[in-house]
């Protein structure tokens, strides 16, 4: 079927002074702002995100409305928002296309945020190489603070945010809430242990509220338009519209938002299918860290709770798809490289379990492994998954299930590997 | 020792240092971005930007170390004047990254990840872990420029447009 989509974020993207504050002020742009300071309370505010469901767009899906209620009561200590643009996900690239295109969007949704949760500073923590993304949002907060919109006494209601942008410097694992924090603090980007969670104890160890820039944008059409708009789009276990991140062997990769519940299969289609006319060998729906999906799996509705039924994730929506001439076994090989080189090291069963499977599949890849290096593999990788409390995040986690479910859905492909003593897609 | 940093923060870095300093409750949380400034700026992170940035932020030569290590932006070794990202992940990978990155490997004469620079101190070459661009895969940043859809064909002329 043919799917059009629904731009609340990315609407207008394309125009030449999309990323400009009187291009966004022409759209009803900060209107949401101006209503919640003047007309909304801060709980207002909370009630109304929550009534959205407004879920997680980093990967998770928790939703941020429940988030923002974690923040403790009868605090006395500063309260911080940090947006997380770590955005590192293998195959995701959707945060960079609203920062750079609609950076006002975000910078108007955190200051909603701030608003709602009592912080009067917010930071949005950018990886280091979306420099780009950076300028892009820097002028906006100029922009926005040369019209009172953001800085001391915003439009003359006496509420007074400040938002930075802060750059990382390369690390995948800072896009993990608490390492985004150990390095906003100017620490190795090492996860913390939760309990405390940032909403209790985060940054300079006071309360905190950690959110994706997708998640964030959302909150000025909620405030908007309502919570009965937003979930008037999606589904009941996903409302509102998620971006599409589609890259890999299609022929027109990009970003496509379309509402939740959206087939996957519609997705691939709609990126021009498979590229040069060769046939779908397999699809990660939600970023590398995603359990694999086979063509036959692929007619399955886009939300966190229809992806999770099918045994895969929603994650960050970076949607890879691979062809029929693709070595399943490289491909893992490569997915693996990047989880070891980014494991921060603190935890055992992480940074050593990363590191073998990496050897294990590269002598598979390399014709010298054994069948019993297959089970060892994947024995590997399900001793590593740190769901058991075995580690401090999830990294581990997200290296484990790609590993075992290309394991358990290309065995065969595995095994020729062994058997051959050579990898059958490079020729004998 | 770098002549032109006898006393810390540099001069002509100074009032920048400053403002993004007051940005934070706590000094430290400037390391990052100042690191990033300096990196930019001299191409690598020396023994005597770490120890000033410890006086300056309030903290230890040996923290400084720590974060300098810990990220892949920062280098001791000096870097090329263009140091080049090429991704090596998944959706470069599988739209030819292995190509891009041995044809960048053989026009400048360096190894990929060796921090080492050609001779005349003008290029290195890095792999880089996904740069969220993988919509234009495969892809290469240098000098905060992107490059996309790229073929190892296309390497000369880069590499040309980055030496002018
Ligand atoms: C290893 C790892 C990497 C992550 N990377 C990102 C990331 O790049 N961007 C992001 O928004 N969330 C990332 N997350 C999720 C964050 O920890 C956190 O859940 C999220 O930022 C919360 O925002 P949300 O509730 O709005 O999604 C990562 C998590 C893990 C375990
Ligand atoms: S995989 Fe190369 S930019 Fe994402």
């Amino acid at each position: 079927m043919s799917i059009r989509e629904t731009r609340i974020l990315l609407s207008d993207i394309e125009h030449p002074e999309s990323p400009t504050l009187d291009f966004y002020l022409s759209g009803g742009g900060y209107k949401a702002l101006e209503k919640a300071l003047k007309e909304m309370t801060p709980k207002q505010v909370v009630d109304e995100v929550t009534k959205a469901k407004v879920r997680g767009r980093g990967g998770a899906g928790f939703e941020a409305g429940r988030k923002w209620q974690f923040l403790p009561k009868n605090n006395t200590k500063p309260v911080y928002l940090t947006c997380n643009a770590d955005e590192s996900e293998p195959g995701t690239f959707k945060d960079r296309h609203i920062m750079e295109r609609r950076p006002h969007l975000l910078i108007e949704g955190c200051l909603i945020t701030c608003y709602a949760i009592g912080a009067k500073t917010g930071y949005i923590y950018v990886r280091g190489e979306f420099p780009q993304a950076q300028a892009s949002l820097s002028s906006a907060v100029e922009e926005a603070r040369a019209k009172n919109l953001l800085g001391p006494d915003i439009l003359g209601t006496g509420v007074s945010i400040d938002i930075w942008v802060h750059t990382g410097a390369g690390a995948y694992i800072c896009g993990e809430e608490t390492g985004m924090l150990s390095s906003i603090e100017g620490g190795r980007g090492h996860p913390k242990l939760k309990p405390p969670f940032p909403a209790v104890e985060g940054l300079f160890r006071c309360p905190t509220v950690v959110n994706n820039v997708e998640t964030l944008s959302n909150v000025p059409f909620v405030i908007r338009e309502g919570a009965d708009a937003f979930l008037k789009l999606g589904t009941a276990d996903t409302p509102g519209t998620r971006i599409f991140c589609v890259s890999g062997h299609v022929e027109k990769p990009g970003v496509f938002e379309y509402e939740c519940g959206v087939n996957l299969k519609d997705v691939i289609a709609a990126a021009g299918g498979v590229w040069k006319g060769r046939k779908l060998k397999a699809v990660i729906p939600g970023g590398a860290s995603a359990h694999v999906l086979l063509p036959h799996e692929i007619d399955v509705a886009c939300d966190f709770g229809s992806l999770a039924k099918a045994g895969t994730i929603m994650g960050s929506c970076g949607v890879v798809v691979i062809d029929d001439t693709t070595c399943m076994v490289e491909t893992l090989q490569n997915v693996l490289e990047f989880f070891a080189h980014e494991s921060c090291g603190q935890c055992t069963p992480c940074r050593e379990g990363t590191g073998w499977a990496r050897k294990i599949v590269t002598r598979i890849e390399a014709g010298k492994g054994t069948m019993a290096d297959i089970d060892r593999l994947y024995e590997v990788a399900d001793n590593f998954e740190g769901m058991g409390g075995k580690t401090i995040c999830a990294l581990s986690d997200a290296a484990a299930w790609p590993t075992k479910s290309y394991v358990k859905k290309f065995r065969q492909e595995f095994e020729e590997h062994v058997r051959l003593g050579r990898c059958p897609m490079k020729g004998a | 020792m770098g002549a032109e940093i006898q006393t810390f923060p540099p001069e002509h870095l100074k009032e920048r240092f400053d403002r993004i300093v007051a940005r934070y409750p706590k000094r430290l949380a400037a390391l990052i971005p100042l690191l990033m400034m300096l990196q930019r700026e001299y191409q690598h992170i020396t023994p005597e930007h770490m120890e000033g940035l410890a006086t300056y932020l309030g903290t230890t030569p040996a923290h400084v170390l720590g974060v300098v290590t810990f990220y892949t932006m920062f280098s001791h070794r000096k870097r090329g004047k263009h140091h080049l990202y090429v991704c090596k992940t998944l959706s470069c990978h599988l739209r030819g990254a292995p190509g891009v990155i041995r044809a960048f490997e053989e026009k400048l004469g360096v190894k990929a990840g060796s921090g080492e620079a050609t001779p005349d101190g003008e290029f290195s070459v890095d792999t880089a872990e996904c740069l969220g661009l993988c919509e234009q895969a495969p892809c290469v940043l240098v000098d905060g420029q992107r490059f996309g859809n790229i073929t190892p064909e296309m390497v000369d002329q880069i590499v040309k447009e980055l030496s002018r």
